[in-house]
């Protein structure tokens, strides 16, 4: 990847700026932080029911299917799954829950159900790790609530259960903050015993659900603004893409921005990117022209700069002509848009 | 932040968002039917399979247990709600007898407490979630009302969302008494007519968004009930019904997806119970509903109490018990 020379520009002076917007008093004016939604898809998902609990010599060892005695209530069981897909967008990755069951319902039913004013099935840790497709790491995302029952007050409308907060998260998510539910299940889990190898759990097979994950990113990727605009220039020259000389479809930009988190290979936090040695954007980019996906060529640390990154991307055709409105997304966290001339 | 941001902060006036930004907010929580299900039991198809008190054996170390509670007030408002904590015992002294861990610190047990809050009508307002060390000192910093614990409130979902803070009990307040230790043999669904004991506790938390009423060109955005705006030349009066506008009120019933504009074509309704401070008097607001076409602007309806001074009032909103900035009105 080539990069441009004549970038110079500060990520710290456009994080003072928005730390000086977010703290003005609220007016229609103002934009809201919106947050992310995540419509993560898992496969091969089983819970592994500890229904031997003191013989923990058996544990992991049948290799064939196996299921399950449960307890009425407070039994515990780990599960683990696949994730496949992120918006769409197929990834890797594991989603490991661990849970102790407290069924609590406002009306018990069936016996061994815990009196409640709500109806809530467990207590529940959840972790996501996300992989891309090459098995590059992304982030992970941590969660912890109440599983089952009616989601929370503000979530998206598809959630259908489970009341999870974000407390955490590492990579492309470190910082995140948010709300964990489940959406539609498109096979339930395969409920098995601690005695079952997870070896086997892809050969053995699972459910398959819809998990949304909502969530405040603590930075977001933003296209640096120059005197005279976005700095977004012709790859070819590295002169600005201007009205007197717009970009052309097919043709291959490059811009600067901020907030496109770890690279690979990565670099100490508060360090520059080295002069030497590409230090290639971990998280999935994609840029939009005009809302036309644009292909990415290459997403990388700009050396010798803290936290700015050089992205080269092909003008889609298609994206229409005058004003074209870029956006990006790292790890599908948006930008804000900007706008280029187009020819 | 250095001293040259600190002085451009407060050239611009910012110096109050960040202050009040920066404030907890106290909540008070009364729980009651606590019990506390230890998992002693070697035969898992035991659990919960017993309808009567049951007693909770009390290995010397490292049990496990489940408590759950009902949430019955919040800051003497009453309240529903559950509180629900996974815990496993790690007792641990400076100065221990047998059986209890040597440390540094006097603690009882590793947690993970949730705080499910709901409305007396049943609807859930929001969720916290906390972490942390049971027992022994409060942490510094922390309101004078914790007695015990040492616990992190490390998010929240729907009116808590992104919260962060602390917890702890109140132990020294009237009716908080230690929690009933059942065994986890005991059939959860009896546990109010078994009972439990009161727990009192306190969260501090800092909200990543409160309501704050609109401020256009330094006029705030309250209006008469023919739209005009609140002024000196046409002051507000007692028992008078205003509107205002504002930001930040959270989620709706029946609900948009995030980031979308609340709907036209039927009315959005704040989950949050909403109060509004006229010179620090809470009143239930009249209305409180997303304005269409907007994605984070809320109209709340009120009533100006009868007898409020002829002054400069102060107007503030309290949504699901986080207070807002206060604006001034006048009143004939």
């Amino acid at each position: 990847m080539r990069f441009f020379p004549r970038f110079v520009t500060s990520a710290a002076s456009a994080a003072a700026a928005l730390t000086v917007a977010a703290c003005s008093i609220p007016s229609p004016l103002v934009a809201q932080t919106v947050p992310v939604v995540l419509e993560v898809d898992l496969a091969n998902k089983v819970q592994y029911h500890e229904d031997v609990a003191f013989d923990p010599t058996r544990f992991a060892t049948n290799s064939g299917p196996t299921t399950v005695t449960r307890p009425l209530n407070f039994g515990k069981f780990v599960s683990v799954a696949d994730i496949v897909a992120v918006n769409g967008q197929p990834v890797k990755g594991l989603a490991l829950y661990n849970t102790r069951v407290v069924t609590l319902r406002a009306s018990p039913v069936n016996p061994g159900e815990g009196i409640a004013d709500l109806d809530r099935n467990g207590v529940i840790d959840q972790m996501f790790e996300f992989l891309n497709t090459d098995g590059v790491p992304i982030g992970t995302i941590l969660a912890s609530g109440l599983s089952a029952g009616a989601a929370p007050p503000g979530s998206p409308l598809q959630v259908v259960q489970g009341n999870l907060a974000i407390y955490g998260g590492t990579g492309a998510f470190f910082g995140a903050r948010g709300s964990v539910g489940q959406g539609p299940t498109t096979t339930a889990d395969r409920v098995a015993s601690m005695i079952e190898d997870p070896g086997n759990r892809r050969k053995n097979g699972g459910g398959s659900v819809r998990i949304i994950i909502t969530f405040i990113p603590q930075t977001q990727p933003a296209v640096v603004m120059t005197a005279s605009g976005p700095a977004i220039v012709h790859s070819a020259d590295f002169t600005p893409v201007t009205s007197a000389k717009p970009a052309a479809a097919g043709e291959i930009l490059s811009m600067v921005v901020t907030g496109l988190g770890p690279t690979h290979p990565g670099v100490n936090p508060g360090q520059a990117f080295p002069a030497t040695g590409l230090a290639t954007v971990s998280s999935p980019i994609d840029v939009t022209v005009n809302g036309v996906h644009a292909e990415v060529v290459g997403a990388a640390g700009y050396p010798g700069t803290l936290g700015a990154y050089q992205v080269n991307f092909r003008v889609p055709p298609g994206a229409g002509s005058g004003a074209a409105a870029v956006q990006l997304t790292a790890a599908w966290i948006p930008s804000g848009a900007v706008t280029i001339p187009l020819q | 932040m250095n001293r040259k941001q600190i002085t451009f902060l407060i050239m611009w006036g910012l110096t109050p968002c960040l202050a009040q930004s920066q404030t907890p907010v106290v909540l008070n929580v009364d729980v009651e039917n606590v019990v506390q299900y230890v998992d002693d039991s070697t035969d898992f198809t035991k659990l919960a399979t017993v309808p009567t008190a049951t007693t909770g054996g009390a290995p010397l170390n490292f049990r496990k247990f489940i408590i759950i509670g009902d949430i019955v007030a919040v800051n003497g408002t009453t309240a529903k709600g559950t509180l629900v904590e996974s815990a496993r015992a790690i007792t641990m002294r400076p100065s221990p007898t047998p059986g209890q861990a040597i440390a540094d610190v006097n603690r009882n047990n590793q947690n993970e407490v949730t705080f499910e809050i709901m409305g007396p009508d049943g609807a859930t307002i929001g969720t916290i979630f906390g972490s942390g060390l049971g027992n022994g000192p409060a942490p510094p910093g922390v309101p004078q009302a914790i007695t015990q614990g040492n616990n992190a409130i490390i998010a929240g979902t729907g009116a808590f969302l992104g919260i962060r803070g602390v917890f702890g009990q109140n132990t020294a307040a009237a009716g908080a008494i230690t929690q009933r230790v059942a065994s986890m043999t005991e059939d959860p669904a009896n546990r109010r007519v078994i009972g439990g004991n009161s727990q009192k506790y306190v969260l501090s938390i800092l909200p990543i968004t409160r309501p704050e009423i609109v401020v256009n060109s330094g006029l705030p955005a309250v209006f008469h009930t023919d739209f005009t705006p609140v002024t000196t030349d046409k002051p507000a009066k007692g028992g008078e019904v205003l509107i205002l506008f504002a930001s930040g009120l959270g989620a709706t019933r029946p609900g948009v997806d995030p980031g979308q504009p609340f709907p036209s074509d039927k009315p959005q309704t704040v989950n949050s119970p909403v109060q509004v401070l006229v010179n620090g008097t809470a009143n239930d607001a009249l209305y409180a509903g997303g304005y269409p076409g907007a994605p984070d602007i809320y109209q709340v309806n009120f009533r100006v109490p009868d007898g409020t001074a002829n002054t400069q009032a102060s107007i503030q909103l309290s949504v699901a018990w986080i207070p807002g900035s206060a604006v001034k009105i006048p009143i004939q």
